[in-house]
């Protein structure tokens, strides 16, 4: 089917001025239209570009001077703890023979003493931290121990001495008894009360196991 | 039908059956060009003149006695139905001339309501067509083709008297005759004209009355006219033939005005003449733009059509290219805006990574990250903060002792217990089951522990239970005394509450019974 145009066809050539100035200026409107918006998207990009520089330049400048006020605050008590032994792995065996001296010092009766698997808790960031650190774990044992006792100052000792001596451990329980409360007598050496006591032992893991957790 | 609306410039042939004059439109004013005959020399002069100019667009107006008005009902169809209706009634009634052309003029009131039809055309194409020719010869537009009858609409509008239901508009031209243009309500209904010499009358005012007659009865028996109702009769001359305005005969009432009154016709140069109601007309409609054409078909209008698209190309294009500008202006400086915004932030950011780089090399050295060991230090210090020494136990129990010397204590135990927080803040999205026999050491973790002594024994008195009594409870009121402690005696010596059972042995001896206590030290906030 042909389109019936009321004009013949040298008279179409009459148009081909115009029709080429209209394509030549479509050309260039579209070429004006289409490259204006590229640069204005290209513009856009590097403007978002510039403004995440910006702010990663701050949030590094802000961080860094973060940990470093964290690190100047914090440097020596670590230190302190690290000298303490906690934040290394549990040496059972020179707990056990830290309690052999303990119990020479204060003149103590034979201890029983029933330290316990180890557990572990890891610790939580703030979590609304958007740089939280890595992992840390609190890893603790359950110390049991037992003994009799001339007097109530051999558990005040004993204890202190765990307390102060031995890293982070925490009494949970203690128990003190009279064996006899009829027969009391501290004005001779023999003993006169029985005590149980239960600790947590502490230490941090700062490379823990990846944890799994069950739900 | 194309208006003449917007042509700066036009030139008009007006043609009638001995001669063309030749009018040009410019600057409001209508100006003779030239007035030729149909010979062979003035063809060669308007050829010339037409290469000289092939700018400005023609319109054709004839002033011939072959124009033909027929008036006819047709059934009331619309759109293609009416349009291939109204082309078969023009080629049944006018088949020898392509200058043909149909309207609607109304609509009959009874019956079934036909549509009333005027066709017109120009029978006698052959006067005018060789300067049509000439003129498309040189691809020249050709904006309308029309007659002196349909002139004389505008002219009915430009005196204002176009509203009259029946008009007859007479015009006196110097070569061609007494033109007579009957209107309805403005729009042409008929129109012929009478060639000077024709009439055997002695003076102009006896033809006048003559010809109008004539028309009235013509116009009457082709029912365009009723009988009873009178005919407003226009005259219009170049120059006054009367000192009378009005004159009334019969059914015929007379309006005389002169050309040459008219407010226009100073702006009209024609040569040797003066102007008539045609140039009149034509002044006045070119002015208002409202000049149409009427009887020139597509063949005739392709160059003025060809015009109009080429000029919508170049409008096209210039709106195209000024869109274009409005358009990208403000994306331009908008991008322009955010490069200096960009500048502006690059500027900001270098000082920063300077710093950065500054605090990079002072860093201290660490043994672990800032995070891990804040979170080392601060859950140590929390943790040890819960440590409870039997020093402190043994004080507290001492202190009560004190203030009950003959209490007798068999037992002294302590543990640590987890507070519950209330409305405690949970982690999102992190559920971590902690098994039973871990809650106490999360406790401790978390710093939600306290410290929790249990303490139990004996105690007599000489004197009564009450007595005895008396003395457990001095020592609870003893240990009361420190405020972050709650005491609960939990076993008195006896128990006299009448709900449960009282045991014991009234032998006139000592009073001795077992007490218990519990003392809760408030939890660390």
């Amino acid at each position: 089917m042909s389109l019936k145009l009321p004009f013949e066809k040298q008279d179409l050539l009459l148009l081909r001025t115009p029709v080429i100035i209209f394509i030549v200026a479509a050309l260039i409107a579209s070429v004006l239209y289409f490259g204006s918006d590229s640069l204005n998207r290209s513009a856009s990009f590097d403007l978002s570009q510039a403004q995440a520089r910006y702010e990663q330049a701050m949030a590094s400048v802000r961080e860094i001077a973060d940990e470093e006020e964290t690190i100047i605050r914090y440097i020596d008590r670590y230190r302190e703890i690290e000298e303490e032994g906690a934040v290394r792995t549990e040496d059972r065996l020179a707990l056990i023979e830290q309690v052999g001296d303990f119990r020479t010092r204060y003149n103590l009766y034979p201890i029983q003493m029933d330290i316990g698997g180890q557990g572990a808790l890891a610790l939580k960031y703030d979590p609304l931290d958007l740089n939280p650190g890595a992992p840390v774990n609190v890893n603790f044992s359950d110390i049991a121990f037992s003994y009799s006792l001339v007097h109530e100052e051999d558990l005040t000792r004993l204890l202190n001495a765990f307390i102060d001596e031995s890293g982070l451990l925490v009494p949970n329980s203690c128990e003190m008894k009279a064996e006899n409360l009829a027969e009391l007598n501290f004005t001779q050496l023999g003993f006169n009360l029985a005590a149980n006591c239960e600790l947590f032992w502490f230490t941090f893991d700062l490379a823990p196991p990846e944890v799994i957790y069950e739900y | 039908m194309f208006s003449l609306f917007g042509q700066a410039k036009v030139n008009l042939l007006v043609i009638d059956a001995d001669e063309v004059i030749h009018l040009r439109w410019q600057n409001g004013k209508l100006k003779q060009i030239d007035q030729y005959y149909a010979s062979g020399s003035d063809f060669d002069r308007f050829h010339v003149f037409l290469e000289n100019d092939r700018k400005t667009p023609f319109a054709i107006v004839t002033d011939v006695i072959e124009e033909d008005f027929r008036s006819e009902t047709v059934a009331h169809v619309t759109g293609a139905d009416r349009k291939a209706l109204l082309a078969r009634k023009l080629n049944h009634l006018f088949r020898t001339t392509r200058y043909r052309t149909a309207r609607v003029i109304g609509r009959e009131s009874e019956g079934r309501k036909d549509d009333r039809i005027l066709f017109t055309a120009l029978t006698k194409p052959d006067m005018f067509e060789p300067w049509l020719a000439r003129i498309l010869a040189q691809k020249i537009p050709v904006l309308a083709v029309t007659s002196a009858a349909y002139i004389m609409e505008h002219f009915a509008q430009s005196l204002s008297v176009s509203n009259a239901p029946h008009l007859l508009v007479v015009n006196q031209e110097g070569s061609s005759g007494l033109r007579q243009t009957y209107l309805q309500k403005g729009r042409v209904i008929f129109g012929r004209l009478t060639p000077a010499g024709v009439s055997r009358s002695d003076s102009f005012a006896e033809l006048l009355i003559e010809q109008c007659d004539q028309t009235r009865k013509y116009l009457e028996r082709i029912k365009q006219l009723p009988y009873d109702v009178p005919l407003q009769i226009y005259v219009f001359t170049p120059e006054a033939f009367t000192d009378e305005r009005e004159t009334v005969k019969d059914l015929l009432h007379f309006h005389y005005r002169s050309i040459e009154e008219l407010p226009l016709t100073r702006k009209i140069d024609i040569k040797n003449v003066q102007p008539g109601a045609i140039a009149y007309s034509l002044i006045s409609g070119m002015r208002k733009r409202a000049i149409r054409n009427v009887y020139a078909p597509d063949s005739v209008l392709r160059y003025l059509k060809l015009r109009k698209i080429s000029g919508a190309l170049y409008s096209m294009s210039l709106i195209a290219l000024l869109g274009a500008g409005i358009v990208v202006g403000p994306t331009l400086a908008d991008a322009a805006s955010k490069w200096e915004q960009e500048a502006r932030l690059d500027e900001r950011t270098a000082p920063l990574l300077i710093e950065y780089e500054q605090l990079t090399e002072r860093f201290p050295e660490t043994p672990i990250p800032s995070a891990q060991m804040e979170i080392l230090v601060e859950t140590h210090d929390r943790i040890a903060q819960q440590v409870v020494r039997p020093n402190e136990v043994m004080a507290l129990i001492g202190q009560g002792l004190a203030a009950s010397p003959e209490l007798r204590l068999a037992e002294v135990s302590w543990y640590l217990d987890e507070v519950v927080a209330v409305g405690s803040e949970q982690s999102y999205g992190e559920v971590i089951v902690v098994p039973e026999d871990q809650r106490v050491q999360q406790a401790i973790i978390e710093g939600r522990s306290q410290v929790v002594i249990s303490v139990s024994g004996m105690v007599m008195s000489e004197a009564s239970f009450r007595d005895a009594t008396a003395q457990v409870m001095l020592f609870v009121d003893a240990l009361k005394t420190q405020s972050e402690y709650e005491v609960t005696p939990v076993k008195l010596p006896i128990n006299v509450s009448s709900n449960i059972n009282v045991a014991t042995t009234v032998d006139g001896g000592a009073a001795r019974g077992e007490f218990a206590i519990e003392i809760r030290k408030e939890p660390l906030q």
